[in-house]
């Protein structure tokens, strides 16, 4: 180095002062008292917060049509976490990962935060209420004096209750408008099956819990099917291993593909696309043939001949179920009482799904189901959805101009339809299109004004998900933008309008709610005061009844329906069927801008944020096409690239891909992410129903040569022999009967046994009721803080989930069976941790409770402990990971954010544990057994995670963890888990 | 000149940070943080005697203490307009109606009282105030002899070995030992 002129200073000197220097600043001023926070009370206190404090609100969800009842976490005027309302008869304190997501759509970044208007240009210019208001109300004016108002339509989903009638009323006093529901999935063909079978046009309440035996035809119960939190968790208590009687129900899933309801079956019959009523039909038949019927001979006789020629021989040909396995089936239906066959999803996607439905509910018939397993009292307000046939013909009446003002509520035809039907077209026709979204999706950038509307977490409502339960919504924190809540938008309108001032005599929507719930108060509780039944419906969410199945007899109808011909119509000159199954994650494509939902990984092929298309191993080794390579899809009506995913749990002679994703925007999780198969798909239907016929068209499939990585968080498919996710057989548990426990080093340690003066907090997890649905995932994504990173980081391997659903196939090559199993994985608690002993500065360390405790504050980023944990359970943040406002307002403040260079983990939610032992601590008592849960195991729709006391004999985990199937996952490593795993049961084969 | 330039940086640096530490102690020590009202803790809790509790009141129901809304502060002060006389607070004139009239003024505009914090804890601990106060601790434990301080300032720095020294010293019995001395008690 040259030596410095005489008199000059050296750079590297410079630069240490004004290190040393600037330094001393950044630290003085860091500790000068001037920046320290400001603490701001209120004005004027409101009643209900405390801070520091959450305060509970119930509410129903409202994110699919079920309907489940939730409570919701406020924290000083924010809601902060979503959990199942326990009091709620349809979810039992349950959720889905939808549902825990609901929070990202209250505080969406991308919603709409003011009424927009659309002028001459053709870009959105912010407004204000009372401006957006007028619009409307001169456009239907202008309408009703021109004596148009049978001109109005409004576009809505499912809603129910109050504001269906106030919609209705609306409707009607605007001279005649029409209310037009569209549902994506509004299952036409059960309820027009019911019609026709037993005269009762809806979808009646399917009571899986009650059944010993399923069979279900294709439909995707445990992710989006109806109501999957109910069936969810019914299916867990029917078909979940009981330890006491050694016995447990038995499943049985027909599908084409191996969906994630598939999964949990005991057995996958891989049926021919299209032809599940024929497979009804003979299973039928030999019931019939058999004399196992539990009806009258005369009708026994009837049903035969209406069957015709449905003989083993063609049943097995048709479908490609091998004859023995539709034997099988018969016998285990008719003598498992009571028993359930449902059909849905995968079963009506073609154009006979009527009949398939039809053959399903006479094959319940037979078996003397119908009133046990299937109350036809109980029916689901989504039997008022319109018919894709209806949706069809509204779009062909806007193209021709007989719509002159359109209202659209909280559904996206312009995603959900197929193009040929040409709504977007239509909707250019339509001179006047007020949408009350909350989001700019496809649809709603079409629209002449937007009222956006508050998300349900923000607005007074009720829905109806069926007749038994009136679920209420109530507000669980302020707006957080300048929404308003359309009925309060209807209202306001109205009163507004010349002639029609004095027609509401509500004064706002909460008004009008409560006047409608005033007139069946007197049904419920003749005995009080509406104000005090009110408060009660309030605090319970709503009002639940019980409804018994009514008498339910064969309809003459039935006798007049066609299964001579049981062909399904499907054009296209394609080598593959393509199943487009709707996704337990973003259901119609609603979900595909939270980005919680958008991380979670599907739990079949563990893919985040993008799409993919799944084909058999000897498809894609035929047309050597390897995991990752971009191929096209192409239908008579267009065509889509997405990557390819080689998957073992499909035929080989059909592709599937997931719906949801590939939108043109609604926000920036959503837009250009992944594709959307509808798009692809014509406009064809159910003959009979009219419901959309997802299944109409063959593809083909060409490889690009384009390939990428396809985005996972589970590489591996197999457990390569070691033992982690165990399963076993019914009657090898009933064989060992209690000497089956596995046992690993119980005695031989250096060390002397750790001492828990108190308590040691233990999990079990049961495999044969973990469905894989990704509701703990997301439930701990919301308790506990943690950030989402997106596709990139995701690539990297640096995903942050604290548990995860591991997924493993287990192929038996001699008899070509293929099954998936699920287990939770998440941080073990280990009493001999190995991430403990190699942590330089003590961040981690067990604690006297026995959790493996990581202090946040104390790490400085080594990762030494997430090398040495044999789970890979710790996850470690590359960077200071940001939630773009406002979706920062759902953190948790009892959790620390954490920021660059520190490791996190599982902590089994231990400021859910100090929270409980503080509520005992102040009623001076102990901690009682199920008070404190974890966000997992509160979510967990199957009761599957159970957490507790090990210390506590009496405790239920306790109990679950010395069940014989109980095992501690790599406890040969002498790791002393405090999470005991409880194998998977299937039923034996034959 | 480098010679030169060590031998004036060093004697600089450290009168710098010396300087910076005494003012920070200075400031926050002796005379507390700037505050928008001339609020004297003194006259509330000595000369009158209201107990804590009366204007923290969610202290020991919840983990914070919360401060009370202008509300409150109006409950008393719309009949106690104050005395129109100069108080010597801590060191310095000031008139007591005048700032009882701030009071008024934030009442009137309905705008919250934009005070400024005294204690602050880092955001990875959880301290709950509900535990301590239910478990008998004055309030003067930590936050000092309020009732003689017409300037709320810290007394002590809340680092951890004074809480640790505390929870050491106080735990009854050795699983509760174990309990206050566990890291995840307060850091999680």
């Amino acid at each position: 180095m040259p030596d410095n002129k005489k008199g000059g200073i050296k750079r590297r000197d410079f630069l240490k002062i004004i290190g040393v220097v600037g330094g001393t600043a950044v630290t003085t001023a860091g500790c000068s008292s001037d920046s320290v926070d400001q603490l701001i009370p209120y004005v004027i206190p409101p009643d209900t917060i405390i801070p520091g404090l959450p305060v509970w609100y119930a509410s129903t969800c409202r994110e699919c049509p079920a309907g489940c009842g939730i409570i919701v976490k406020n924290r000083e005027g924010r809601a902060i976490k979503i959990e199942g309302n326990p009091k709620s008869t349809i979810n039992y304190g349950k959720t889905c990962a939808r549902g825990q997501a609901a929070l990202q759509g209250l505080y969406n970044p991308d919603r709409i935060r003011s009424p927009l208007t659309k002028q001459s240009s053709d870009k959105f210019e912010p407004t204000g209420w009372e401006q957006a208001e007028k619009e409307l109300r001169e456009k239907i004016e202008e309408l009703l004096k021109k004596g148009k108002g049978d001109k109005i339509v409004f576009l809505t989903n499912n809603v129910s209750g109050s504001l269906n009638d106030l919609i209705e009323e609306w409707m009607n006093v605007l001279g005649g408008g029409r209310h037009i529901v569209y549902e994506t999935f509004a299952h036409e063909p059960i309820k027009e099956a019911n019609r026709i079978t037993f005269g009762i046009d809806a979808i009646p309440s399917y009571e899986i819990e009650n059944a010993k035996y399923l069979l279900s035809f294709g439909s995707d119960f445990i992710e989006t099917w109806l109501s999957p939190v109910e069936f969810a968790n019914d299916f867990s208590h029917m078909h979940s291993y009981n330890d006491k009687s050694k016995s447990m129900g038995k499943f049985v899933q027909i599908e084409p593909r191996s969906s994630i309801t598939a999964s949990s079956a005991d057995e996958w019959v891989a049926i021919k696309p299209g032809t599940d009523a024929v497979l009804a039909l003979g299973i039928t038949a030999v019931i019939l043939k058999t004399g196992r019927y539990s009806i009258s001979h005369e009708e026994a006789n009837r049903l035969e001949k209406l069957i015709g020629d449905y003989n083993l021989d063609k049943v097995s040909s048709i479908t490609e179920v091998p004859k023995e396995v539709i034997v099988g089936m018969a016998k285990d239906f008719a003598e498992f009482k009571p028993s359930l066959a449902i059909g849905g999803g995968a079963a009506y996607t073609t154009s006979n799904s009527t009949q398939t439905i039809a053959a399903i509910n006479i094959l319940n018939y037979v078996a003397g189901n119908i009133g046990e397993t299937i109350n036809f009292g109980d029916i689901l307000t989504l039997s008022n959805a319109n018919s894709f046939k209806d949706i069809a013909s509204l779009v062909n009446s806007m193209s021709k101009g007989e719509v002159e003002l359109l209202l659209i509520y909280n559904v996206n035809p312009a995603y959900s339809l197929p193009p040929t039907i040409e709504f977007e077209e239509a909707l250019k026709k339509v001179p006047f299109v007020a949408s009350f979204s909350s989001f700019m999706d496809e649809t709603t950038g079409h629209a002449h004004v937007i009222l956006p509307d508050n998300t349900p977490l923000e607005s007074w409502g009720d829905y109806k998900p069926k007749e038994s339960v009136y679920g209420l919504i109530q507000p669980s924190m302020t707006p957080v933008f300048n929404t308003k809540s359309t009925g309060d938008v209807i209202l306001s309108v109205t009163k507004k309008i010349d002639g029609l001032e004095n027609h509401f005599t509500a004064k706002n929507y909460y008004d009008y709610i409560q006047k409608s719930w005033m007139k069946f108060h007197s049904n419920f509780a003749p005995q009080k005061d509406f104000g005090s039944f009110w408060i009660e419906s309030v605090e319970n969410g709503g009002v639940y009844e019980q409804i018994p199945s009514p008498q339910v007899s064969l309809s003459d109808s039935l006798f007049g329906i066609d299964f001579s011909n049981l062909d399904p119509k499907i054009e296209g000159d394609g080598d593959f069927y393509l199943i487009s199954y709707p996704s337990y994650r973003y259901y119609d494509g609603r979900g595909a801008n939270k980005p919680w939902l958008q991380e979670l990984p599907d739990a079949l092929t563990t893919a985040v944020w993008d799409s993919w298309v799944e084909i058999h191993p000897d498809t894609a080794k035929k047309m050597g096409i390897t995991e990752g390579d971009f191929v096209t899809i192409e239908s008579p009506y267009g065509k889509i690239e997405t990557q390819a995913y080689v998957y073992k749990g499909i035929r080989p002679d059909t592709i599937a891909t997931p719906l949801g994703l590939g939108h043109k925007s609604y926000g920036r999780y959503a837009k250009d992410r992944g594709v959307n198969p509808v798009e692809i798909l014509p406009a064809a239907v159910d003959d009979i129903s009219g419901g959309f016929a997802w299944l109409s068209t063959k593809v083909n499939v060409t490889k690009t040569g384009k390939k990428e990585l396809l985005v996972r968080t589970q590489y591996t498919t197999t457990q390569h022999d070691r033992k982690i996710a165990l399963a076993t057989t019914l009657t090898e548990l009933q064989r060992h009967n209690g000497k089956h426990h596995e046992k690993v080093h119980d005695d031989v340690d250096l060390y002397p046994p750790r001492k828990y003066p108190d308590h040691r907090w233990g999990m079990s997890i049961d495999l044969s009721k973990c469905t894989g649905c990704g509701a703990c995932v997301t439930a701990c994504y919301a308790e506990n803080n943690i950030p989402f990173v997106g596709k990139e980081q995701c690539a990297k391997r640096r995903d942050m989930s604290w548990i995860r659903i591991e997924r493993y196939y287990e192929e038996n090559d001699a008899s070509q069976e293929f099954n998936t199993r699920f287990i939770p994985m998440l941080c073990q608690q280990c009493g001999n941790a190995p991430c403990e002993p190699v942590c330089p500065v003590f961040a981690t360390y067990h604690n006297p409770q026995g959790l493996n405790a990581m202090i946040y504050n104390r790490c400085v980023g080594t990762r030494y402990c997430s090398n040495n944990c044999p789970y890979s359970v710790r996850r470690f943040n590359f960077y200071t990971y940001k939630w773009p406002q406002p979706l920062n307002w759902q953190l948790n403040p009892d959790v620390t954010v954490r920021t660059k260079g520190v490791m996190e983990k599982c902590t089994f939610c231990v400021q859910r544990i100090i929270y409980g032992e503080n509520q005992a601590k102040d009623d001076g008592r102990k901690v009682k057994d199920g008070e404190i849960t974890p966000a997992c195991a509160q979510a967990c729709p199957t009761e599957a995670i159970v957490f507790g006391d090990l210390k506590d004999p009496k405790s239920k985990v306790s109990h679950l963890s010395k069940e014989d199937r109980g095992y501690g996952v790599l406890a040969e490593l002498n790791t002393q888990p405090s999470i005991t795993y409880l194998k998977k049961v299937y039923w034996d084969k034959g | 000149m480098r010679k030169w330039l060590k031998f004036v940086s060093i004697p600089i640096l450290t009168i710098i940070i010396l300087l910076s530490f005494y003012f920070y102690t200075a400031e926050s020590r002796v005379k507390g943080p700037k505050q928008p009202i001339l609020f004297s803790h003194k006259i509330h809790a000595g000369d009158n005697q209201i107990p804590c509790q009366y204007c923290h009141s969610y202290v020991d129901i919840s983990p914070v203490s919360g401060i009370p809304s202008v509300q409150k502060c109006m409950g008393c002060h719309s009949q106690i307009a104050g005395k129109d006389v100069e108080y010597d607070y801590d060191g310095r004139s000031i008139n007591m109606q005048q700032e009882i009239n701030k009071v008024k003024e934030y009442w009137q505009s309905k705008e919250p009282i934009p005070w400024a914090k005294v204690n602050r804890l880092q955001d990875f601990i959880q301290f709950n105030h509900r535990r301590h106060i239910r478990r008998g601790i004055d309030c003067s434990t930590c936050h000092g002899d309020v009732a003689n301080m017409d300037v709320v300032h810290r007394v002590h720095t809340f680092s951890m070995g004074f809480c640790i020294t505390c929870h050491q010293e106080s735990a009854e019995d050795k699983q509760e030992l174990a309990q206050l001395r566990d890291c995840l008690t307060c850091h999680y």
